[in-house]
């Protein structure tokens, strides 16, 4: 019986050695190989006296050997932290710190921010594999190519509860909180997602999103578990739609998984008439809702391919799916977030947690095989979203969602909104008062809000942030937005930003956003004010 | 004589022109840090991760506006953009045709 993540790709190598597991920038690995390496990976992570239960962030672009590294990780015991490479050096020291890495596993394209933080970091990591040359880097580096099976590798005893990895998201304080999950979580979801998505060897599935996004799960443990092959797509092809779609025709993706905006830009920019993309079998999408219009001309665009529409917070990692196999008719459908899936419990509640009446608005609860442990060293905060309740008369933990959902007459659940200011962008979860924490710590500034504001150039939400100054400060919204990209996620960084005099308030005197938004969407069609 | 050497001249400004505003308008809205990025002709946009999506759109848009030229979607390749050069040319091209 497997039980472990790492047992995915030990099985798989067995059934079928010279299948193609994982594939990116030309390159591919075997199972057999892929095995190979992250035994070989493992057993020098062993060496350096890293042990079961530390961690080991994973901090590259999209290759073959993030699969690597993953799956060397996990069988070590280690837990593994998935960085984005895209990170402000002050947000990546940040989270290094946090989960006070003992090993940093990258490739020479991430060298110039190491070097930049590397001084910096207090508790050095003991180990940096993936570099060519030490330089600047003043403990063992060491390459790719000599990672070798110099060392053996003695499999640790581990039980399904063992931690196996943390993802970070945005936290409402200005810190990112690290969402802790183990080897039973992130089994019991590989499993039901290759279970509900009928996920089998001949598929070939593409990795949209980055390891540090929760949907990367699906590729990297669902495809791996029934021996499919999965396409790492390079980030470069994200920001091109032409390129996407050839890079589809050309591998022949049959699954598909992203945020909605990637697909409307592939609708839109893909320049799809030129394309076959018939491989494709199966499309899903979550993060957030997909405009109906243009989830139709998509869907007409490949008519032999489901649909299906994901929900999950990263805590959960999926809990409900709804399948679309025609096109929406009428653009003011709502597509339903679905039912409750497999060894999962849902619950509708009000804000004192008492059921609402069926039909009712209500914040979702889940408790699922495939949730979270809790936040990575952060007891608090994890209190803050679990509650125990009776359920059948036994008590159950559930984790608070924060999306507020209605049951609809069919057992359907339909997504209303948030309960608290977490908004997404282009499927990011980005909370404005992170942001809105980041910019107050700059010196100068007196108070901030940031909201949303709808773009009609990309139809998508976009942030912006509106700035009262200290006396006799002098920034410029441009200083300001330069300061905010060094410190927080590329896609969190606020459109805008507009310094003013004063603020619409509430007649209890907070901060009233909506009015806010009013006032300053009508100015905000152009570049920074 | 005299009047192609002109030309080749106009042709060659043209291309530092356009390559000049590119930078300058990449630097403006999407450098992290001034002093921190080195920014040229043959700098990486992709790898670097300067350009994410949004900013290839904004990108797009700045180059039809500024350049008065229409970029179509089968354009916007990795190919064309990969650096200010690649771009230039990919302009010379459209702007010849």
């Amino acid at each position: 019986m497997t039980q472990l993540l790492s047992q995915i790709i030990e099985q798989s190598a067995q059934r079928q050695p010279q299948h193609v597991a994982f594939r990116c920038r030309e390159r591919s690995l075997t199972y057999a190989e892929l095995n190979e390496q992250a035994s070989q990976l493992a057993a020098m992570l062993q060496k350096f006296g890293i042990e079961p239960g530390d961690r080991v962030a994973i901090y590259m672009p999209k290759a073959v050997e993030m699969a690597v590294g993953v799956y060397g990780c996990l069988k070590a015991g280690v837990i593994y932290v998935a960085v984005d490479p895209a990170l402000p050096v002050s947000r990546l020291k940040c989270v290094l710190e946090d989960a006070e890495v003992a090993a940093v596993l990258t490739l020479d394209r991430q060298r110039k921010q190491l070097d930049e933080i590397w001084r910096e970091l207090e508790a050095k990591p003991r180990v940096v594999v993936g570099l060519s040359s030490a330089d600047n880097i003043d403990v063992d580096v060491i390459a790719w190519d000599a990672v070798d099976a110099e060392c053996r590798f003695f499999p640790p005893t581990l039980s399904e509860n063992h931690p196996a990895y943390i993802i970070y998201t945005s936290g409402s304080t200005g810190e990112p909180k690290g969402i802790l999950h183990t080897h039973r979580s992130g089994l019991a979801y590989a499993r039901l997602a290759a279970e509900t998505y009928e996920v089998n060897s001949t598929d070939r599935l593409g990795n949209f999103a980055p390891l540090h996004f929760d949907q990367s799960t699906f590729e990297f443990f669902s495809g791996p578990l029934v021996g499919a092959t999965t396409v790492l797509i390079p980030e470069e092809h994200m920001r091109f739609p032409a390129s996407l779609a050839q890079l589809i025709e050309d591998e022949q993706l049959t699954i598909w998984y992203s945020v909605p905006f990637a697909l409307v830009q592939l609708l839109l920019r893909g320049a799809l008439e030129t394309r076959d993309l018939s491989s494709l079998r199966w499309v899903l999408y979550g993060g957030e809702p997909f405009p109906v219009g243009y989830l139709s001309d998509l869907m007409k665009r490949l008519p032999a391919a489901t649909f299906s529409n994901v929900y999950g917070p990263a805590e959960v990692n999926q809990c409900t799916y709804f399948n679309l196999t025609q096109p929406p008719e009428c653009v003011n459908t709502s597509i339903p977030i679905g039912r409750i899936w497999p060894e999962t419990k849902g619950l509708i509640v009000d804000d004192v947690n008492r059921p609402v009446a069926r039909g009712e608005v209500g914040e979702l609860l889940i408790n699922s095989s495939t949730m979270m442990t809790g936040y990575w060293n952060r007891p608090e905060l994890t209190d803050r979203v679990m509650v125990d309740l009776l359920s059948n008369g036994e008590s159950v933990r559930f984790f608070r969602t924060g999306d507020l959902v209605r049951e609809l007459d069919d057992g359907n659940l339909e997504f209303h909104g948030r309960s608290d200011r977490q908004i997404k962008i282009r499927g990011n979860r980005v909370e404005l008062d992170e942001i809105q924490a980041v910019i107050l710590r700059l010196p100068g500034i007196l108070t901030v809000a940031a909201f949303a504001s709808f773009d009609p150039a990309t139809n998508d939400r976009r942030a912006v942030v509106a700035v009262i100054l200290s006396e006799h400060a002098e920034l410029s919204a441009n200083e300001i937005l330069i300061e905010t990209r060094k410190r927080l996620p590329i896609y969190a960084v606020p459109s805008e930003v507009i310094i003013t005099e004063r603020f619409p308030q509430t007649t209890s005197g907070k901060t009233d956003y909506i009015a806010l938004e009013k006032q300053f969407s009508a100015t905000t069609a152009g570049g920074v004010a | 004589m005299i009047g192609r050497v002109y030309c080749e001249y106009i042709e060659m400004n043209n291309e530092d022109a356009m390559e000049d505003t590119l930078i300058e308008y990449i630097k403006t809205e999407f450098l992290r840090d001034e002093s921190a990025t080195e920014l040229d002709a043959e700098t990486d946009l992709l790898l670097s991760g300067l350009l994410d999506s949004l900013g290839v759109m904004r990108l797009v848009g700045f180059i039809e506006k500024q350049f008065n030229v229409a970029v179509p979607p089968q354009d916007v390749t990795i190919e064309n953009f990969m650096t200010i050069n690649t771009l230039t040319s990919y302009l010379e091209k459209k702007l010849a045709a």
